[in-house]
């Protein structure tokens, strides 16, 4: 049985500019569709990465194939296994849409007798079809990145890479553009550039974190989740004790009440059993207790943590 | 190559939907209509009073001047177009992020980069089609217009524009800002047109810089010239700047290191030189003349001179004494210019050297530096004239050095040049006043005195003859014989060797044509027979007499059969002295080829000046074996009846292998220098009567005819139109056409905008 080509290889990827390292001995592989984000704070390496990957840029040292094409050695044939849509969409604004999408399959070679199919396709997909004629430069700017995710995957390729594709659309927008990517997702390999982590638990099953150049992470969303240990217990009592009684329990170290919401936050030894001996006292001392339930650490934490900062709040 | 098209269809798409597209093409129209309606109008109002022209095509389409042809001036302001057509091909892509649709979609960076630039070539295309809506016009004013001409004028805008635009493409590739595009666009192409006149000083790099230089390369094409050189230029710039815009997009890709950029840069544009300098090697040089008169060759007689030289090299060696005013044409920094005023004969004669010498030594043209300059040594003012012109004065030769080379005490020590073939050498003069430069009556005179020697004029002495030697003796015969610097049209500056002789001195085999002017003193019996044993071996003669000339001389006009009375001719011209004649051509002279001269003395009937002069005419009592024509007669009233009286007759026979040639004249003053510089009354003594003359006199050979064929191309034929046919061009190519354009562009632009 042959082995599985993987839709994206990058093997010890480094770049520089200048004399400075952007990014250093960067692996991924992707071998199946889905969307996979790429995490990493401004100036991590994220879009030296991607440019590497959609030819925008050589890399200095590394190789990067996409399905078994290496971009240096076959860039045409890699190339045509690609979609990507920048930051900056790149749309001719003075171009209708039937235009311009007819010019991307042509560069994507997509043959004279399926262009018309393949536009129509892209239109019907990205919700665009209506606007056929219309010139981009006139779309706003939700219909433009779906203009633009359009012409990404106008020639059905393997892996689509987004960057940032919800960057300045409005609450409305972001949320069919992700709807869309999710989509996608289920066709292709999306390789979904962000900063912001609720996009990243909104659509991607993977997660690759680079910072200072360096791959720092690559897991699941769970294992990303769970990155972190949860160290702090949410109790809800309707005749709570004294904060002192509390914190003289084994395991817990800290108590705080929240007037607002009504309930204590304990922090407490992820390593001891906190959570039953609160249960157990509360039923023997009547303290009414309602909720218990381990505080869920959030993706930022985890991002700040990875990233070796610290969170301000 | 469908790639290439699909990038090149949709930047066309991207052009055609930005209103400075139209906008530039309604400027375009209106600039060629009035470059057009201009021209007619002038030429309109030229043929009303001159008659038919000849060469129309090139005065209104091709060639500068007042009136400058329509291509030549739309050349000069193509320059200000191409940019701000260019300067979006990448800069907006850049600036806009677009172009990483390209850099991430299966394309190459040639095909990126041909995509970008093929529209500029079918812009460049349109804009001849715009020419051409100029020119047809000219195929129903213009009789015979010379299509081939205007082909080869819309190749050179072509070419240019295209250059232009592979310029613009490059730096549009450079940055992302379009302000600092067209800015550097500017600054770029008039640095191409200006580099010729930059390093000239600097070996090597004076030629690199030279042949880098545009300016003059469509001219030429304009002009109606077709040279290969050329063609490469167009095609290599295009090259290097298609190249350079590839190799910065690769290297904007792959982040390549700075010292490995340069290198590559730095071989890819020597390569591209090594092109240049091979394809501009004169060997490697072709050339066609698209003209319909082959305006822009020499003449037919001096191509067939230029093949009768054998393989060895024509070797031009320029002397130029830095005191000379007339030396900054060879100064260093203008020697490339300069070796160019010989590429007309070097197309035929590929292997021509070229050398400068220079030195500086007394001379008499120059008197203002010397006289700023007094109390300085001659070493000293040379010294300082050297270091003014920026010359290593260890380079310029002193008067003993020079000396050793060259004798130019006879030249004045005035700037000159020498050519030299198979070990014989000539003189080529530079010329004082307008007409500085040899042109192609002196070098094909050089060249050809180099192959078949000069024509010897022999002036008779010693009977107070006039002589040729002085410019400050109103009556001798300087102007046109003997002005070395002065005059480009003296017969020594056209193949003719002059020098005096006394009769006994005389021998037929040393001299070609034998002058005998206004002789005073009586012949002795010895020297008539002499110069009778001359004219019976077939030598040519000129003999200018006066009322007064010696008897002893008779004899000679009794063997040519013609006499005269010695009576002074009288005119009846109030206005002027009884005696003073303005003899007029005779049209019937077919002896005398048809040369401007003869044209210009029968058409307008512009007269020969002579102050006084007596009747010669063919003698009925004595039989001759010359054929005697009347060149010269004058009107004049006998007994109240008009008489035409001859006053110079050509006289001519078969004698053994070829024709003895004589002119008899019945005034001595009209060839004098007085006459020359007559400027009080038109007249054609000074227009080149005597090259004329002696071109008759020495069969032909001298000076050579290198007159170009007259066009075909006559107008304005304006017919039942005439007046109202450039109001109606005006109207159409400054009002309909522009406002055509301007309302099609606008709905198509409204259109677009509103979808």
């Amino acid at each position: 049985m042959s082995e599985q080509i993987p839709i994206v290889s990058i093997k010890e990827l480094s770049h520089k500019y200048g004399k400075d390292w952007a990014i250093q001995k960067i692996s991924i592989e992707i071998t199946t569709t889905g969307i996979v984000g790429l995490l990493g704070s401004n100036g991590a390496g994220k879009s030296t990465t991607m440019n590497i990957l959609c030819g925008v840029i050589s890399p200095t040292q590394g190789s990067a194939s996409i399905a078994g094409h290496d971009l240096k050695s076959d860039p045409i044939e890699a190339k045509k296994q690609l979609g990507f849509l920048p930051q900056q969409a790149p749309l001719h604004l003075e171009l209708t849409v039937d235009e311009y999408l007819r010019h991307c399959a042509q560069l994507r070679q997509i043959p004279r007798n399926k262009l018309k199919q393949a536009v129509e396709r892209a239109k019907e997909y990205c919700g665009v079809a209506h606007f056929s004629k219309r010139l981009i430069g006139n779309l706003s700017g939700g219909y433009k990145q779906r203009v633009g995710i359009a012409q990404a995957i106008i020639h059905e390729p393997q892996l689509v890479v987004l960057d940032e594709p919800t960057n300045g659309l409005d609450p409305v927008q972001i949320t069919e553009v992700r709807s869309l990517v999710r989509d996608l997702g289920k066709k292709c390999a999306v390789l979904l550039s962000t900063h912001i982590l609720s996009e990243v638990q909104a659509t991607c099953e993977r997660i690759i974190m680079i910072e200072e150049g360096k791959g720092i992470f690559d897991g699941t969303i769970n294992e990303f989740n769970n990155l972190i240990a949860p160290s702090k217990l949410v109790v809800k009592m309707s005749s709570a004790p004294e904060l002192q009684e509390l914190e003289a329990i084994e395991g817990v170290e800290a108590a705080e009440l929240n007037e607002f919401e009504n309930v204590m936050h304990l922090r407490v030894d992820p390593n001891k059993n906190v959570g039953s001996s609160i249960i157990e006292l509360g039923v023997k001392n009547g303290w009414g207790l309602s909720e218990v339930h381990l505080e869920k650490v959030s993706l930022d934490s985890v991002f700040a943590k990875l990233s070796n900062r610290e969170l301000k709040s | 190559m469908k790639t290439i098209i699909e990038i090149a269809r949709v930047q066309w798409l991207r052009l055609v939907y930005s209103p400075i597209f139209w906008l530039l093409f309604i400027v375009l129209l209106i600039q060629i209509g009035y470059e057009l309606t201009n021209n007619l109008e002038s030429f309109e109002a030229n043929t009303r009073k001159s008659g038919m022209m000849p060469g129309m095509t090139r005065y209104i389409y091709t060639i500068p001047g007042s009136s400058a042809g329509v291509f030549i001036e739309f050349a000069k302001s193509l320059y200000l177009y191409i940019p701000l057509l260019t300067l979006g091909l990448f800069s907006s892509e850049l600036s806009s992020g677009s172009i990483r649709l390209i850099y991430s979609s299966p394309v190459s960076t040639i095909q990126l980069v041909l995509g970008k630039f093929f529209p500029m070539l079918f812009l460049a295309f349109l804009i001849i089609i715009s020419l051409w809506i100029a020119v047809l016009p000219g195929f129903y004013i213009i009789q015979n217009l010379d299509t081939s001409a205007i082909v080869s004028a819309s190749i050179g805008v072509f070419l240019l524009a295209s250059a232009y635009a592979s310029v613009g493409l490059f730096l549009s590739s450079l940055s992302a800002n379009q302000i600092v595009v067209a800015i550097a666009s500017f600054v770029v192409l008039g640095l191409l047109n200006f580099i010729g006149s930059l390093f000239q000083t600097v070996p090597y790099l004076s030629e690199l810089a030279f042949w880098l230089s545009m300016k003059d390369r469509a001219q030429d094409f304009i002009y109606g010239l077709f040279k290969s050189h050329n063609l490469a230029y167009f095609l290599i710039i295009q090259l290097l700047f298609l190249g350079l815009t590839t190799l910065n997009l690769l290297f904007y890709k792959k982040g390549i290191k700075p010292a490995n950029r340069i290198l590559s840069y730095a071989l890819f544009i020597g390569g591209i030189f090594l092109l240049g300098y091979i394809s501009s090697l004169p060997s490697f040089r072709a050339y066609r003349d698209f003209t319909a008169i082959q305006m822009m060759s020499i003449s037919e007689n001096s191509q067939e001179l230029m093949s009768e030289l054998s393989n060895e090299e024509l070797v031009i060696t320029s002397y130029a004494n830095i005191l000379d005013p007339n030396v900054y044409s060879s100064l260093p920094n203008m020697v490339n210019v300069d070796k160019r005023r010989f590429e007309n004969y070097q197309r035929f004669k590929p292997n021509m050297t070229f050398k400068y010498i220079y030195f500086y030594d007394t001379i008499s043209n120059n008197p203002i530096v010397f006289k700023e300059n007094e109390g300085l040594s001659l070493h000293e003012i040379a010294r300082k004239v050297a270091g003014s012109y920026g010359l290593d004065f260890e380079d310029v030769l002193g008067p003993s050095e020079i000396m050793e080379i060259i004798d130019l005490s006879e030249e004045d020590n005035q700037y000159i040049r020498v050519v030299e073939h198979n070990g014989k050498s000539t003189f080529l003069r530079m010329f004082d006043g307008y007409q500085h430069f040899p042109g192609e009556p002196q070098i094909s005179a050089a060249i050809k005195s180099l192959l078949e020697g000069k024509v010897e004029v022999a002036f008779s002495v010693g009977h107070g003859e006039r002589s040729f030697g002085s410019a400050l003796a109103e009556e001798d015969y300087w102007e046109e014989f003997n002005a070395r610097h002065q005059n480009n049209l003296s017969l020594v500056n056209l193949g003719f060797n002059l020098k005096s002789i006394k009769p006994q001195d005389l021998h037929k085999n040393e001299v070609d044509i034998l002058i005998i002017a206004d002789p005073k003193i009586d012949f002795d019996s010895l020297e008539v027979s002499i110069v009778l044993d001359y004219l019976n071996q077939g030598g040519n003669l000129l003999i200018t007499l006066e009322e007064d000339f010696p008897e002893t001389l008779e004899p000679v006009l009794t063997t040519l059969g013609v006499k005269t009375d010695r009576q002074l001719i009288e005119q009846n011209n109030p206005d002027l002295d009884k005696h003073f004649i303005q003899a007029q051509f005779n049209s019937a002279s077919e002896l005398v080829p048809n040369t401007w001269v003869k044209e210009y003395a029968i058409r307008y009937k512009t007269p020969v000046t002579m102050p006084e002069t007596i009747g010669i005419v063919p003698s009925d009592s004595i039989k001759t074996e010359f054929e005697i024509h009347k060149l010269l007669y004058s009107s004049q009233i006998i007994h109240s009846d008009t008489v035409s009286t001859p006053v110079m007759l050509m006289l001519s026979r078969e004698h053994g292998e070829g024709t003895q040639r004589i002119i008899v004249a019945g005034d001595t003053d009209f060839l004098s220098n007085r006459e020359m510089n007559r400027r009080n009354i038109r007249n054609l003594n000074g227009r080149g009567l005597v090259p004329f003359l002696f071109h008759w006199l020495s069969n032909g050979e001298f000076p050579l005819d290198t007159a170009p064929q007259k066009g075909k191309d006559i107008g304005l034929f304006l017919g039942e139109g005439e007046g109202k046919i450039n109001g109606i061009l005006k109207l159409i190519y400054m009002g309909i056409l522009p406002g055509l354009l301007l309302v099609v562009g606008s709905v198509t632009l409204i259109r677009r905008k509103r979808r």
